[in-house]
Formats: structure tokens, C-alpha cells, sequence
């Protein structure tokens, strides 16, 4: 069907997009240390060298050796294996629950910002109300009443982040319904939701992805805060947060048993937030 | 403006009883026994049941609700059949609530094994006397009781005979002995100052988190009048020569010192200050009462930590405004105007490039507020963020109402405040 | 300090014979151009290179003239702008040639001497006037910088200063605006705040870069006779930059016309526009309607082709792609400015053929109307509206309670429409023609009033009109980055409505799409594009193409044209009237380009205020009698032709707020007839004024009798 030597479709898009990340040095940056602990996270049973729950009793709180390479914590157990299985944790929890906040976020934004009225009033009341929330504040009543696990840190964060997403989309379908071919698809007489989610997202998705890819750095940030502040996964699991926290106890005795995981997730978030700011950067330059 | 201000005045009140209502809510759904948690693993369903009738957990949620809100004393007072009143007495340490008889003195009763009923009344000039109960009253059944005031501030009802319930030798402390039939918990209620007494500490909510406001307010304080200059200095500049090198080190500087979380961050500078450098103190225990300030060196790191996250995302706020503001046509009026450059700067950009963080950076009290709570976890520092994280670990609902309610005043009182700020600083606003 | 620095330069100036800048050396002969721009060319850098923005242009600016850069967008005249003052941001630079002002050449100079000369000696003004105003300091405060900075004045005597300019620019209320925002004035009063702020030194010359695009056609005209009023008062040199023939036009001595960066003709106005010497000039001339122009005796001429990138210009004559008269040396030869006859110069091979008019260009037929003609014979009437209202609540500003409030947006407007004829309406900006056309698609609800369209009622949204009702009417849209959806191809747009009203059966889709393409001269290898990839007259076809895809009884036009070029406007307009010729649509057509109205409409409806003042057949509209708002619309539109010649008549103050319209005649507040009536047209404050009618098709909504206003004469003539 085309004719034309050059790749279109959905393939010159990705590859569109490909070359912005790689004008930006920054954008690269980050993309490799992401990249890194995806594998990392993939082949964590091949990588591990231990069992990330095995108590070692005569290694309590030791130094790294040849054994342990980056030491034992506090009950013996590995901490290069725990940090391994860590990733696993936090890369899955994080994209997951960003994208349920996504997901609620972008249907409210796009019924508020498209519809307007009372509907968005009400909408964006509450949304402002929850907003106006000290973020803390929500993470500790609402995992104070339901109880930490995986899953209700995942809520926790759809919970507190919908509204930042809502108020984004429908800023932009606020914009974008201005647009002269939404007035075409009303004059077509297009159904609503024809209109929200064919003519009005699709020229939305920039913006909604790169605060996406902001949103996962966010997310692994308050999943460590959480896990940190002993809010996040039950105790065994291995999770980077709570693996500071209690390490921190022990700096005294163990300093590099604190070090390694404040390391690990300082590199995750700090990638992410590179990575999305040059993309960010790139995208907005050339428009 | 006056009437802009009453109306969101009125309607933070509004959020803030809809908040109390929510944190309370919410609490009720909680899984797990606060009874229990206070006791102990150990301690028996009867002793569980009457901890809970002593917090005043029986009761309906709409009565505790209200209860913590406006008090209840008005309430209680009818059954004791005398005044009450909440005060501290010469050779007490804490206030605590007594019965006003007619004659002017302050009376608390205490049934003890062998002696029955005993009333204690106390003197004006706290001198203190001891009678047994003999004006029991008969109730429908005919059984004789007595209404009074326990001396752990609850309002009691007395069974002349066969008490129904054992002493309590619970574990744990906060037990009160549990020989009454029924126990109320007085309270004042929140809107009368008093938002009642932790179930983790056992002592009032109300004093401990003035006084880790306190601290929390200096720590916040001193690191905000370190961020606020040194940001918005740091992002007009970059702003003001984007893409330069000053530019790409400001920008990348900020956006790894705010993506790197506080507990990551803070635990960096206790290894390299505290461990490897040994020049300052890696924790900032204190003793409860001594002022923060007493001691600065304690200070350092958790300042530190707070300003390192912060100041970049006000810089990088302040930077995008002032790109935004240096490609205004109105700057290019100014330049084609043949100002110099330095009046186009201060006198058309900066005044603009500084409205939109001004706002956006009021509205992050929210975000400062979660890095405090962690800045204050990470190096012990006792503030209201720890005080806050603590009870809600414990489920200790009274301080987490009252911790809320401060944090959500904060925030919303900060919003405010950016606003009426911001009406100043744009007159679009100020005058339409 | 400062006026030490002034006084150095000074003493050092008559020792080696420099005269310092920013000194008007009154001594100086008049016959010293103001400006001489010489062989001047332009670049930016950009990601893909250097890109030549501006390449050899040359001209010369005479004291107390008036000079002219005329050129389609993109074509560099702003750029010449920037570059006399060295203003050209950070990726901007000078590459060759000299900007003498005054003598000096400027080229080269330290920022801090053309600092002194921006503002003081130089001054400009450009399009936006609420942008180029900032918006935190008060009017006074940015007035008197300009004083205090390069004159060294106190603060007070600047002040008084600038009072004393803005009376001159006619602000009323002088001291009462020094201490406003800019918010607080209206848009035409923030464009002469701008101008007096360019005054106030006195400059020998103002660049004006585009002053009056963002202003209504009203407003326009009194900001441009006040331009002309100063610009004899001071004997300034003025340099307009603009993309409106019409207005270059009338205030213009000279005429310079750019083309993709490089200047192809200039010469006096009368020269360029009554005898263009470059096919370029000459195109352009024969694609703008000029008013009284109409569709069935005139033919607009588009160009063809589009602007080259300035990244990749052609080898030869950078025109020769579009020209009509192309041979092959102008595909080799890139032709040099030359003088055609005295002080006529053009840029092209064969210049003095045009001139002297051995070389022609192509005519074609006026297109025949017939079968339209015959297809209206029935004359049915498919559209009926009966005292339309359309009113938009206004948000309140109490809290609880207070009545509510409406803006009247249309209010009890009464037309009807003709099968294949078009009705054309035209007003102010906010005058409701956008609420009337809206209300009749379906995106916005009536309030009250009939609404027949062939027999139904269409007196609902169009989320309540049945999909046979709905594939009826269409539009097309004035903004062509915002009529396409950016995220979808060019065919599966122009699909979609063959899709959703079942116009073809779905395996023609494709077949139906292509043949479209090929009717708006785009043909099949658009099928896959994106919006991005299209230029702006392309995108409008696809617009138009979408909108008549299923064959719709009735479209609605909205400024279809407005934001294009004017070569490209043509073609547009051409392809509307085949659309109209071979599906016999009848259309309705709004704009504020009175020109392309007369042109483009059979019937016209001026509106003001939300309600329509007069109603009739083009050509009774553009002749007397008029209502007296029509006639003041009338002396104010620009028109291409320097011969035109219009009555002056001007509206004061601005459009009254919809909210609270005036009682009576809404346009008794600025109708300049009023005092025609007895008393002072006191009837008008009180009584709505009675529908007058001309001829069976002509009325007037108007007090004053029909006779009084029949005895007036033309608005414009041409003189010849």
C-alpha cells in the first residue's frame, strides 16, 4: 500500500519517538539505568545469589565478603540477593499502580474537561479536595485503615495520584475540545464518548505519557517512602524501602547495609525523572 | 477582597470538618482492636471489652464523634448530678476532672475492695479529705448505685452490690481498676481546645503536639529560609540563560537532588557526615522537652536533607517561569524599548517569572509536609511528622484526628494564603 | 554617568567625523534617506543548519514617508524588521549588507549603542498590543521609562510627557489611563497606548510590524488615520509590515513586496498595485477581490503551488515554480533587482514585458452560473429562521441568589436561505454571527425563536436531531491547524462522515474518498497523510472536503478563508464555488472581509449586536441606501486598490457589552446618522427602530426614512 520508502505507520512513530530520546544525552542516561534494572528485575533467579529470605545466622550484619559481595543484614540474609529480588518488587508495583491512576484519572479528567457543568464541578471538587491533602497524610490514614500489603499500596497510590492525572487530562481536553475538528465531530453528530475517547485522547497521549514515565518515578519514590516508613509490604518480602529502614538501625554496625539500597532506588528515581524531563525536553523543543 | 477571604475562610472550616468526619470514618473501618493493641496478646476478652467501655468504644459512632468534637461533659454533668470540671490541683502534676459539689469542693470517688465507695474531696487550697459513699441511689430495678467521676478522668456508675465486673489486673498500663458498671471517658471536645488523650501515651494529645509542632515548625522554618533564596536565585539565573552551562548544571543538579527520595538522601549524608567525616551527630534525639534550637548541631543534617529535595523543585519551578516570561512579547517591548538590560530584568521579568512559583511552591506545603514526616523518621527527630507516623502505626485514633486536622489546616491555610499572595502580585486578578 | 556618556560621545563626535548614535542631527540634509537598507541577508541557525530567513533585500526610507513591506506569511518581512534594530534573538544574525540609518550604518554596532537607538530614535510597534504590553505595570509606569531612560528626565516632567502623548493619540482620559493595568483598556486603546509609548522620543522612524491584524476592521481604520495624523504632525518615517493588501494600500507612499526572503518588486504604491512588473505582484493583485467584485462577472486567480521552504529554495528565480510565464532561463538564472523604469524596480527576467504588457497572463473564463442558476429556479426556501434568540447565562458573581444574567448573543434575528444561494454574514467580532450560525447546526441551544430547515423543525442541539437531519448540515471551520484532528490520516477523515451517514455503501469508501480528493485538486497520494504534513490551504480543502462529503443540503461556513494567505484564499474560495456549481449546496458564509463577502455572496446579512441591521442582495448592500452602521463598515474596510477612495466616517468608542445592549436602536450609543432625525434621534434611545423595506429583498432596520438615507452617495469610488 505505501509507496514511499520511508517507514510509516505505527513504525515511524516509534521511531520518531526513539531518535528524541536519543538527541537528549540526558534522556539516554536515564533510559540505560532503567533498562539495567528491568533485566535486572527479569533474571533476578538467575542474577540472585541467594535465596533472598535465607537467615544466616553467622552472618548477622556482616561486611561484604566473598560470600555475601555486598554484605548480610541484620538477620543474615543477603542483602545483593534481596536488592535483586527488591527490583522485582518495586518495578512491578510501581508501573502498576501508575497506570491505574492513569486509568481513573484520565476518565475523570476527560468526562470533567469534555462534559463541564455540574458533572466536572463536582468532579473537581473532590479531586481539588483530595488534592489539598497533605499526600503523607492520605498514605498514612488510608494504610492505617486497611493494612499494609502489595495491593493496598498499589490503591494508595491510584488513590492519591487519579486526581494529578484527572486535572491534567482535562486541562488538555479543555483544550483540545476547543479545537475546530471536535466541533466537525459534533456537527457529525458523534456520539460522546466517540468524541472523548477517538478525537479528543489520542491528541492528548503525549502530554498523558510523559507524565506517565514522571508518575513511575513518583511512584517508586513513595513506594520506598512507604516501605521506609514500614507502611509498605509485610516484613520477609524484600523491598527496598523497608530494607533501609531497618538497616538504618544498624548504621553503626552495618553502614553499607543501608547504603546499598538508598543507592538503588536513588538510581531507579533519578533515571526515570532524566529520562522523562529530556523526553519532555526534546518534545516540546521541535514542535 | 475582605468577603474572598471569609468565604474561603467558611469553606476550610467546611473541609475540615469533612475531614475530621473521613479520618474518623475511616479509622472506624480500620481492622484490629485498639483495646487489644493496648493490652497486650495476653489479656482476656473481659478485660478487652471493659478497656474498650473505658475508651468509650462502645458507644455509637455518631456519639464518639460528637463526643470528640463538642465534648460531653455538658452531657455527663447530668449524671453525676453536679458540675464538672477539668483542672489541676496544688501537688498534681496533670489537670484531671473532678465534680464541683455545692460546697465548692472537688470531689472524685474510687471503690476500693474492702472499704466501698470512697470520696475524695479536695480543698480549694489542695488540701484533701476522705469519706466513704453513703448517698447511694436507687435505680428502676431498685439496686442502689452511685454516678461519679473515677480518677482517670471517666464518668463511672457504682453498683453498691455485686459489682457485675472483676478488678482489673489487666496488663498493660492505662487500665483503670475496672469495678464500675459503666464508664464514660469525659472529654472537652476539639472545638473547645481539647482533642483528648492518647490511647499510646496515655497523656493528653493536645500538649505533646503543640510541642512537636514546635519543633517541626523550626525544623521546617530554618530549611525553608535556606531554600527560598538560594532557589529562586539559582532558577532565575538558569532561567535567565537557558541552555548555557549554568543552565545545564542547575537544571541537572535539581532534577537528581529532588528525584533522590529524603530517606535516600538523608541516609547518604548521615554515612558521609556523621559515619566517615565524624562532624556531625547522625540522629537528633532529644530530651522531650529541650527546644530544638538548644542544641543546633542536631539540627544540621535533618535541615540539610529537607533543603536538598526542596530546593530543586523550587528552582526548576522558577526556572521554567522565567524562560516562559524571557520569551513574552512584553520583553521584547521592553528590549526594543531600549531599556538596559538589568531594568528588563528586574523591573519587567523578575516580578512575573516569580507569581507562578510563588503559587505552585504554596501548594507544595503538601509535598513538604510528607518530607518532613520522613526527615523526622530518618534521623529520630521528634516532630509532629514522627508523632503522626507513630499513631497511625499505633491506630491511636484521638492523635491521628488531631495530627490531621493541623496538617490539613496547614495545607489548606498555606493555600490560602498563596492565593491572597497571588492576587497581589497580578493585578489581572486584583482587578476584575 | 549616563549623561556623561552621552557628552563624551559627543565631544568625540566632530574631531574624527563621528556622529554618535542616537543624536538626530537636524543639521542634516533632507535628502539623507531615514533608513537605506542595503543588499541586506539574514540567517538562523537552526538544528539543520544555517537557514537563509533573508536574502538581498534593498530599500530606502524618506523622511515623513511612508513605506511598506507587503508578503505572505513566511516570507521574511518580519525579520527585516528586526534586523534595522539588530534584534534577531539568540540564533539570529546579520550575514551581509548594511542598515544605514540616517547615514550610519548600524551593522556591527555594540548592543549598548543600539540599546540607545531602540525606543529613542527607532521605535516599534507590533501585532499584539496586549501581549507587547506587560501586564504587572501600570500604563503610566511603562510610558515614562521610555522617557526617564533615554532622556534622563524626572520622573514627574515624564509623566506629564506622556499625558501629553496619549491626548495626542486621542485616549480619552489621559490621566486616569497612566494609572491602569493593561487589562483594564480595550484592545484599541492598548494599540494607541503602544503608539504613543513608539512616539514619545520623537523617532525619526516607526517600524510598525503587522499593527492592526488583531483589531476589528472599525477599530483598524481609526488606528491607522491616527498613524497617518501623527505621522504629518512629527514628520516621522513609518515602515508598515503587513500581509493586508488592503491596507497597505491606502496608508503606503512606497511599496516594497517580499517572496520567500527576498525582495521581488518595489516601487511607488500606485506602480506596484496598478502596474506590477513581477509575476509574483502581478498574481497577487488578480487573486484578492476588490469590493464590488462579484462571482458571476469576475474570476479570482489563485497561485499555484506554494512557498518554497527557505531550506530548500529553487535553483533559478525562486518563483519560477508558481509563475505563469516561467521559460527555461528563469530555471537557471536567478535574476538580478532591476530598475524597469525610474525608480520601479523588479526581480525578474521579464519584467519589462509585464510592464509594457506584451506578456499576459492566462485568463480563464468567468465560470459559468448557468446550472446553478437553474437549479435555484425553484427558489425554494430550504432554511427558515423567525426571531432567533440565543443567550448565554453569565456567570454570576454572588455567591447564592442575584438574578441571573444573559448575554444576548442573537437576539431576535429573523433569515431565510434560498436553495443554492449563499447567504453571507458580516459584523463586527462579537456581533453573534458565529452564536447564529452555531445555533443553526445544533452547538448551541436556541432560546427562544423558530428554526425550520426543509420543513423540520431543527429548534434543537444536535445531540436531539436524527442522523438524516444531522448529514443535512455541515460545516467548515476558519482555523486550518485546528480543523483536522492531528492524530488521524487525511482519508480516514474525510471517510468517517461516508461512514457514519452511510453515503456509500463501506467498501466505496476508499473509491468515494479518492474521488473527493481529486474534486479538491489534492488527489490520491493524500490519502494517507497526517494533518502535520499539509499546509494550511491544504488542510482547509480537506476541511471543506470532509464537510460536503455527504452531500449535505446546507454548509456552513465560518471565516473559511480568514487565516489563509491571500493566493491561497483564492484557490479556496474557487473550490467552494465548483462545490457550490456541482452539488448545488447552498451555503452560508461568514467573515469580516467585506471584499470577499461582496465577491463570494448572493445575500447579505450585516449584524451588530446580536440582532441584523440590514438584509438584502449583495450588490443593494454595497450601495446606498445604507444603514448607517453597514455605511460606517464600509468607509472603514481596506481595499486593495490606492485609487479607492472612502467616505470617512468613524465609529466612536467600542461595541457595547451583550450583557446590557442598549435600549431602543443598539446602535443609537454610535450611530453617526443619529443627529439626521429630528431632535437628535431621540427616538432612537427609546424605540427599537421599524424593519424598512427597499426593494421586496432590501431592508433596513433603521429610524431614519428610507429617502433621507437614499440621498447618499457612494462610500467608495474609485477614482480613475
Amino acid at each position: 500500500m505505501q509507496t514511499t520508502g520511508k517507514p510509516s505507520g505505527p513504525g515511524r512513530q516509534v521511531w520518531e519517538n526513539l531518535s528524541i530520546v536519543f538527541r537528549s544525552r540526558v534522556a539516554t542516561a536515564g533510559l540505560v539505568i532503567i533498562l539495567f534494572w528491568i533485566l535486572v528485575a527479569i533474571f533476578a533467579p538467575i542474577l540472585a545469589p541467594h535465596d533472598p529470605l535465607a537467615q544466616d545466622s553467622s552472618a548477622i550484619n556482616q561486611a561484604p565478603s566473598r560470600q555475601y559481595l555486598l554484605g548480610a543484614d541484620n538477620l543474615g540474609r543477603d542483602i545483593l540477593s534481596r536488592l535483586i529480588y527488591g527490583s522485582r518488587t518495586i518495578l512491578l508495583l510501581a508501573p502498576l499502580s501508575v497506570l491505574c491512576s492513569v486509568a481513573v484519572g484520565t476518565l475523570l479528567g476527560l468526562i470533567g474537561g469534555y462534559f463541564g457543568g455540574l458533572i466536572d464541578e463536582v468532579v473537581m471538587r473532590i479531586l481539588d479536595a483530595i488534592m489539598a491533602f497533605p499526600t503523607i497524610l492520605l498514605y498514612l490514614i488510608i494504610i492505617a485503615a486497611i493494612g499494609p500489603s502489595a495491593l493496598n499500596v498499589v490503591l494508595a497510590i491510584t488513590f492519591v495520584g487519579a486526581p494529578g492525572v484527572a486535572r491534567l487530562v482535562r486541562s488538555l481536553t479543555l483544550d483540545i475540545r476547543t479545537r475546530d475538528y471536535i466541533r466537525a465531530a459534533e456537527t457529525r453528530g458523534e456520539n460522546p464518548f466517540y468524541i472523548m475517547f477517538l478525537e479528543i485522547l489520542p491528541n492528548a497521549r503525549g502530554p498523558i505519557i510523559i507524565d506517565s514515565m514522571l508518575r513511575v518515578g513518583y511512584a517508586i519514590f513513595s513506594i520506598g517512602t512507604l516501605g521506609f516508613l514500614g507502611l509498605g509490604l509485610p516484613p520477609p518480602t524484600p523491598d527496598w524501602g523497608g530494607m533501609i529502614s531497618s538497616a538504618r538501625k544498624f548504621i553503626w554496625t552495618n553502614p553499607l547495609g543501608v547504603l546499598w539500597p538508598a543507592l538503588a532506588i536513588s538510581s531507579l528515581v533519578v533515571a526515570l525523572n532524566l529520562f522523562a524531563d529530556g523526553l519532555r525536553e526534546e518534545s516540546t523543543r521541535y514542535q | 477582597m475582605a468577603k474572598y477571604i471569609l468565604r474561603r475562610l467558611v469553606f476550610m472550616l467546611l473541609t475540615m470538618l469533612l475531614v475530621s468526619i473521613a479520618v474518623f470514618l475511616i479509622s472506624e473501618a480500620a481492622p484490629g482492636d485498639v483495646a487489644r493493641h493496648i493490652l497486650g496478646q495476653f489479656a482476656s476478652p473481659e478485660q478487652v471489652e471493659l478497656m474498650r467501655e473505658q475508651l468509650g468504644l462502645t458507644q455509637p459512632l455518631y456519639v464518639r464523634y460528637a463526643d470528640w468534637l463538642i465534648g460531653n461533659d455538658w452531657r455527663l454533668t447530668r449524671l453525676v448530678d453536679m458540675p464538672l470540671k477539668f483542672t489541676i490541683i496544688a501537688g498534681k502534676t496533670e489537670p484531671q476532672w473532678y465534680a464541683v459539689a455545692p460546697d465548692g469542693t472537688l470531689r472524685q470517688w474510687r471503690l476500693k475492695k474492702d472499704e466501698g465507695l470512697i470520696e475524695y474531696r479536695f480543698a480549694q487550697d489542695g488540701t484533701q479529705e476522705l469519706a466513704t459513699v453513703t448517698d447511694w441511689q436507687l435505680d428502676e430495678e431498685g439496686e442502689e448505685i452511685f454516678w461519679g467521676v473515677d480518677t482517670a478522668n471517666h464518668v463511672v456508675l457504682w453498683r453498691k452490690e455485686g459489682a457485675r465486673r472483676q478488678f482489673g489486673a489487666a496488663a498493660g498500663r492505662a487500665m483503670t481498676e475496672g469495678s464500675g458498671e459503666r464508664y464514660y471517658p469525659i472529654r472537652k471536645g476539639l472545638l473547645r481546645g481539647d482533642p483528648g488523650i492518647s490511647t499510646r501515651t496515655g497523656r493528653p494529645v493536645g500538649p505533646t503536639i503543640v510541642r512537636r509542632m514546635r519543633n517541626s515548625f523550626t525544623l521546617a522554618a530554618i530549611a525553608f529560609a535556606f531554600i527560598m533564596p538560594i532557589a529562586l536565585l539559582l532558577g532565575l539565573l538558569a532561567g535567565l540563560r537557558e541552555g548555557s552551562p549554568l543552565d545545564r548544571s542547575v537544571s541537572l543538579f535539581s532534577l537528581i537532588t529532588t528525584s533522590v527520595p529524603e530517606f535516600a538522601s538523608g541516609v547518604f549524608l548521615i554515612l558521609i557526615f556523621a559515619f566517615w567525616l565524624e562532624l556531625l551527630p547522625g540522629a537528633a534525639v532529644f530530651v522531650d522537652d529541650i527546644a530544638p534550637w538548644q542544641d543546633p548541631k542536631l539540627l544540621v543534617l535533618p535541615v540539610l536533607t529537607l533543603t536538598l529535595v526542596e530546593i530543586g523543585y523550587v528552582a526548576r519551578m522558577t526556572r521554567a517561569s522565567m524562560i516562559e516570561v524571557m520569551n513574552a512579547p512584553y520583553i521584547r517591548t521592553a528590549f526594543l524599548k531600549g531599556l538596559p538590560y538589568r531594568r528588563v530584568i528586574f523591573k519587567h521579568a523578575v516580578r512575573n517569572a516569580l507569581m507562578a512559583p510563588i503559587t505552585v511552591i504554596m501548594l507544595h506545603v503538601n509535598w513538604l509536609i510528607g518530607g518532613i514526616v520522613v526527615v523526622e523518621s530518618v534521623f529520630g527527630y521528634p516532630g509532629l511528622g514522627m508523632y503522626m507516623l507513630d499513631s497511625a502505626l499505633f491506630k491511636d485514633i484521638n492523635a491521628i484526628e488531631a495530627g490531621a486536622m493541623v496538617m490539613v489546616a496547614l495545607a489548606v491555610g498555606t493555600q490560602l494564603v498563596a492565593d491572597v499572595i497571588y492576587t497581589f502580585l497580578n493585578p489581572r486578578i486584583r482587578y476584575t | 554617568m549616563h549623561e556623561s556618556h552621552i557628552q563624551d560621545n559627543a565631544q568625540m563626535g566632530p574631531s574624527d567625523g563621528w556622529i554618535p548614535l542616537g543624536k538626530d542631527p537636524l543639521q542634516q540634509p533632507r535628502d539623507v534617506p531615514v533608513l537605506s537598507v542595503e543588499r541586506l541577508a539574514v540567517s538562523y541557525e537552526t538544528r539543520y543548519g544555517d537557514v537563509p530567513a533573508v536574502r538581498d533585500v534593498s530599500f530606502t526610507v524618506q523622511r515623513g514617508e511612508a513605506y511598506s513591506i507587503v508578503g505572505e506569511s513566511g516570507c521574511g518581512k518580519s525579520t527585516v524588521a528586526f534586523s534595522i534594530v539588530s534584534f534577531l534573538g539568540r540564533n539570529g544574525k546579520i550575514v551581509d549588507g548594511h542598515v544605514l540609518f540616517q547615514g550610519r550604518d548600524l551593522v556591527g554596532h555594540s548592543e549598548e549603542e543600539l540599546r540607545k537607538l531602540r525606543g529613542d530614535r527607532i521605535s516599534m510597534v507590533y501585532q499584539d498590543p496586549m501581549q507587547a504590553l506587560n501586564p504587572s505595570l501600570r500604563i503610566g509606569e511603562q510610558l515614562a521609562e521610555v522617557l526617564t531612560v533615554h532622556r534622563g528626565i524626572g520622573q514627574s516632567e515624564a509623566e506629564d510627557r506622556c499625558i501629553h502623548m496619549l491626548e495626542q493619540v486621542h485616549m480619552p482620559d489621559p490621566a486616569n489611563v497612566m494609572r491602569r493595568y493593561p487589562h483594564q483598556i480595550s484592545g484599541g486603546q492598548q494599540q494607541r497606548v503602544v503608539i504613543a509609548m513608539a512616539l514619545l522620543n520623537d523617532p525619526a522612524l516607526l517600524i510598525m510590524d503587522e499593527p492592526t491584524t488583531a483589531l476589528d476592521v472599525t477599530v483598524e481604520a481609526a488606528v491607522l488615520d491616527l498613524v497617518a495624523e501623527l505621522q504629518h504632525k512629527f514628520d516621522t518615517a513609518i515602515m508598515y509590515i503587513s500581509h493586508n493588501l488592503g491596507v497597505v494600500a491606502r496608508v503606503s507612499d512606497q511599496v516594497g513586496v517580499m517572496y520567500a526572503g527576498t525582495m521581488v518588486e518595489r516601487a511607488s504604491v500606485n506602480d506596484v498595485y496598478l502596474r506590477p512588473s513581477h509575476p509574483y505582484t502581478l498574481g497577487l493583485m488578480r487573486c484578492v477581490p476588490r469590493l464590488g467584485m462579484d462571482k458571476a462577472a469576475s474570476y479570482l486567480y489563485p497561485i499555484r503551488g506554494r512557498v518554497p521552504s527557505p531550506r530548500n529554495l529553487p535553483p533559478g528565480c525562486i518563483f519560477e515554480p508558481r509563475c505563469d510565464f516561467a521559460r527555461p532561463v528563469c530555471r537557471q538564472k536567478s535574476p538580478e533587482m532591476c530598475e524597469v523604469e525610474p525608480e520601479h524596480w523588479a526581480r525578474c527576467h521579464f519584467a519589462a514585458e509585464i510592464l509594457s504588457g506584451k506578456l499576459e497572463p492566462p485568463q480563464d473564463a468567468v465560470p459559468d452560473l448557468q446550472a446553478l442558476a437553474e437549479r435555484r429556479a425553484s427558489d425554494e426556501t430550504v432554511l427558515r429562521v423567525a426571531r432567533a434568540k440565543t443567550y448565554y447565562e453569565a456567570p454570576s458573581k454572588q455567591l447564592i441568589g442575584g438574578e441571573k444574567q444573559y448575554v444576548k448573543a442573537v437576539d431576535d434575528v429573523s433569515v431565510e436561505m434560498k436553495r443554492g444561494h449563499t447567504l453571507g454574514i458580516v459584523g463586527e467580532s462579537g456581533c453573534g454571527k458565529s452564536t447564529l450560525v452555531k445555533t443553526i447546526i445544533g452547538l448551541e441551544s436556541p432560546t427562544g425563536g423558530e428554526f425550520e430547515f426543509m420543513g423540520m423543525d431543527i429548534s434543537m442541539p444536535v445531540s436531539k436531531r436524527s442522523l438524516d437531519l444531522i448529514k443535512e448540515l455541515q460545516m467548515v471551520f476558519q482555523n486550518p491547524d485546528a480543523t483536522l484532528n492531528p492524530s488521524f490520516s487525511v482519508g480516514s477523515q474525510i471517510g468517517r462522515p461516508l461512514r457514519r451517514f452511510k453515503a456509500v455503501p463501506a467498501h466505496q469508501v476508499r473509491d468515494e474518498v479518492v474521488r473527493i480528493l481529486d474534486l479538491m485538486r489534492l488527489g490520491e497520494n493524500y490519502y494517507n497523510r497526517l494533518p502535520r504534513q499539509l499546509s494550511g490551504g491544504e488542510k482547509q480543502r480537506v476541511g471543506i472536503a470532509r464537510a460536503i462529503a455527504g452531500r449535505p443540503e446546507l454548509v456552513l461556513c465560518d471565516e473559511p478563508v480568514s487565516a489563509l494567505d491571500v493566493s491561497v484564499q483564492a484557490a479556496v474560495l474557487n473550490l467552494l464555488l465548483e462545490v457550490q456549481q456541482e452539488m448545488g449546496t447552498t451555503m452560508a458564509f461568514i467573515a469580516h472581509d467585506l471584499s470577499v463577502v461582496r465577491f463570494f455572496c448572493d445575500t447579505i446579512a450585516v449584524m451588530y449586536l446580536g440582532q441584523i441591521v440590514e438584509f438584502g442582495p449583495a450588490e443593494a448592500i454595497y450601495a446606498p441606501p445604507y444603514h448607517p452602521y453597514t455605511e460606517a463598515l464600509l468607509s472603514a474596510v481596506p481595499i486593495p486598490d490606492p485609487r479607492a477612495a472612502q467616505k470617512h466616517i468613524r465609529l466612536s468608542g467600542s461595541v457595547p457589552s451583550a450583557l446590557h445592549p442598549p435600549s431602543g436602536c443598539r446602535f443609537h450609543t454610535r450611530c453617526p446618522r443619529r443627529l439626521l432625525l429630528p431632535d437628535g434621534g431621540q427616538i432612537c434611545t427609546v424605540e427599537p427602530p421599524p424593519w424598512q423595506r427597499n426593494t421586496d429583498e432590501h431592508r433596513i432596520f433603521c429610524h431614519i426614512p428610507l429617502d433621507t438615507l437614499r440621498q447618499m452617495d457612494a462610500v467608495v469610488t474609485i477614482q480613475e
